[in-house]
């Protein structure tokens, strides 16, 4: 499959093959120019269609292949294994009529049969058992003997019996009256083990989580979207969108409404989880210092303007989970030149803080364990702000 | 200035599609020669965020993110300043350069980056070009 810049340059060749020499020598192929920035495009176009093509072969491919062909297939595409059979795990209940024989126990490896279904599965005992001297009653761990499905016996409290004799300590007058055995499953069949596979391809295709952004945001009610993808913001993969309304408020109805939205755009991009933020108001002093004497200003003036920077500083962070203190301060500065020096100190909740940043990083979800349930994110109002100048 | 040969300007500096596109008198896509052609590619290079054009990892601006809605600080502006005079002598139509990046005193959190440089045709050029900081 060529490369993009493989891609290019054939198209810039072809175009140039096209010119005459002397058209050629004056047409602008530089780096940058339309033409080379029309090359570009095409590239990345035709990169996006061989990947499709090539997910559609590999889909083809896996639709076609049966018993180990799917297992070839699922090693060369990612860590899907076909799900190995499992035994049914459970007790067996001994009993005996008196406690008179004394103790003794059951041993690793006594066999009992258990009916079930017109037929019949051994079980094993797992582990050496033993009764007290003064029990009538012993619960043995066994496993069966065979790993399947069939082996989930579930309950059973009727026509046990003991296949040989277990072993010289073994309390002859103690028998297996009940089981109650499960988690006994089939190897994965083929049908099951391909929707695995296409459920993580289908996950881990390379989508537009921009699209998935645009679709959150089209969705009425919606003003507030942040996306966060296993791949990383940008790429493809699967994550998670917080949603919000203007009050960066999402119930469960708005959260279904954008889930709805999405899945008209799954075909093409990464599955995304909604989810809802939690808004937290940051409350900020601030402590200006001014070039002249308080006397030469109009402080009601100045404190409006330093209080609407901050309110603008909020309103127009790109990642509304993140916010600094250093910032904050350094935008309240702008509101007028004769701002020497600002020192602000904030708090959230009533403890102080100089900012946040959110994980939003593969690696710091992974590092936070994942991603939250709900996003913090902040804002401020009018009142929080409160404003002090220096000086007399 | 000397006197320029206009086919020798544009055959150094060469003609492209103008942008955004325009139709000239004949009904085709309009061009820019020379000079305009030089000025307008400066300006798309310093309007690319670097890896925008698949093909050319190198070519534009590096965003970096260091003054995403933040302040002007003086140290933004130097790494504006100094990123986009890696750029500019990376084209190779220019003989030489100079940037100078000030603060927008209109746009709150803008920068203006204004260029000075020498064609290799020895022609001037000098422009301001507004930008997000």
């Amino acid at each position: 499959v060529p490369t993009p810049i493989q891609y290019a340059q054939d198209f810039l060749a072809g175009v140039r093959g096209r010119l005459s020499p002397e058209a050629a020598a004056r047409v602008d192929f530089s780096e940058g120019s339309k033409w080379d920035a029309l090359a570009g495009g095409l590239a990345r176009v035709m990169t996006r269609l061989e990947q499709v093509e090539a997910e559609a072969y590999d889909a083809h491919i896996l639709e076609r292949a049966v018993g180990s062909e799917v297992d070839a297939y699922c090693e060369a595409h990612g860590p899907v294994r076909r799900l190995s059979a499992n035994k049914a795990k459970g007790a067996i209940a001994f009993h005996r009529p008196s406690a008179v024989a004394g103790g003794g126990y059951v041993p690793s490896g006594a066999e009992v049969r258990v009916p079930c279904n017109g037929s019949s599965v051994l079980f094993v005992a797992a582990a050496d058992t033993p009764i007290a001297a003064t029990a009538t009653y012993v619960s043995v761990p066994a496993a069966a003997a065979m790993a399947g499905k069939a082996s989930s016996v579930g309950r059973v409290a009727a026509g046990l019996s003991l296949t040989g004799q277990p072993g010289p300590l073994f309390d002859a007058t103690l028998l297996p009256t009940s089981i109650d055995a499960s988690g006994g499953v089939d190897i994965e069949s083929d049908a099951e083990l391909k929707a695995r596979q296409r459920a993580y391809e289908q996950g881990k295709r390379g989508g537009t989580i921009e699209s998935i952004r645009f679709a959150a945001l089209s969705t009425p009610g919606v003003k507030h979207v942040v996306l966060a993808s296993r791949y990383g913001v940008g790429s493809g993969g699967e994550g998670v969108a917080y949603v919000g309304d203007a009050n960066w408020y999402a119930d469960e109805s708005l959260c279904a409404d954008v889930a709805r939205s999405l899945e008209s755009w799954r075909a093409f991009g990464p599955s995304v989880n909604v989810r809802k933020m939690l808004l937290s108001k940051v409350a900020s002093s601030a402590t200006i210092s001014l070039a002249r004497s308080l006397v030469n200003y109009d402080q009601a003036r100045l404190r409006a303007l330093v209080v609407q920077k901050a309110l603008d500083y909020f309103a127009t962070r790109v990642d509304p989970y993140a916010w600094s203190a250093t910032m904050l301060g350094a935008r309240m500065s702008h509101a007028d030149d004769e701002i020497v020096s600002v020192d602000v100190s904030c708090t959230v909740g009533g403890v102080a803080s100089s900012g946040a940043t959110s994980p939003l990083t593969i690696d710091g979800l992974v590092a936070a364990g994942g991603f939250p349930a709900l996003l913090t994110v902040y804002s401020t109002d009018a009142s929080l702000v409160s404003v002090q100048f220096e000086g007399s | 200035v000397a006197f320029l040969d206009p086919d020798h300007e544009l055959q150094v500096l060469r003609e492209d599609l103008a942008w955004p596109p325009s139709l000239d008198s004949t009904g085709d896509l309009g061009t820019l020669r020379g000079l305009d052609n030089l000025e307008a590619g400066v300006i798309g290079r310093a309007a690319t965020v670097r890896g925008e054009i698949v093909h050319r990892r190198e070519y534009g601006v590096d965003d970096g993110g260091e003054g995403q809605n933040g302040p002007t600080f003086p140290e933004t502006l130097a790494l504006a300043q100094a990123r986009l005079l890696e750029q500019f002598t990376r084209e190779s139509r220019i003989e030489s350069v100079s940037v100078a990046v000030e603060r927008d005193p209109d746009v709150d959190g803008d920068i203006i980056a204004t260029l000075r440089a020498t064609a290799t045709t020895g022609q001037p050029i000098g422009i301001a070009i507004p930008m997000g900081a």
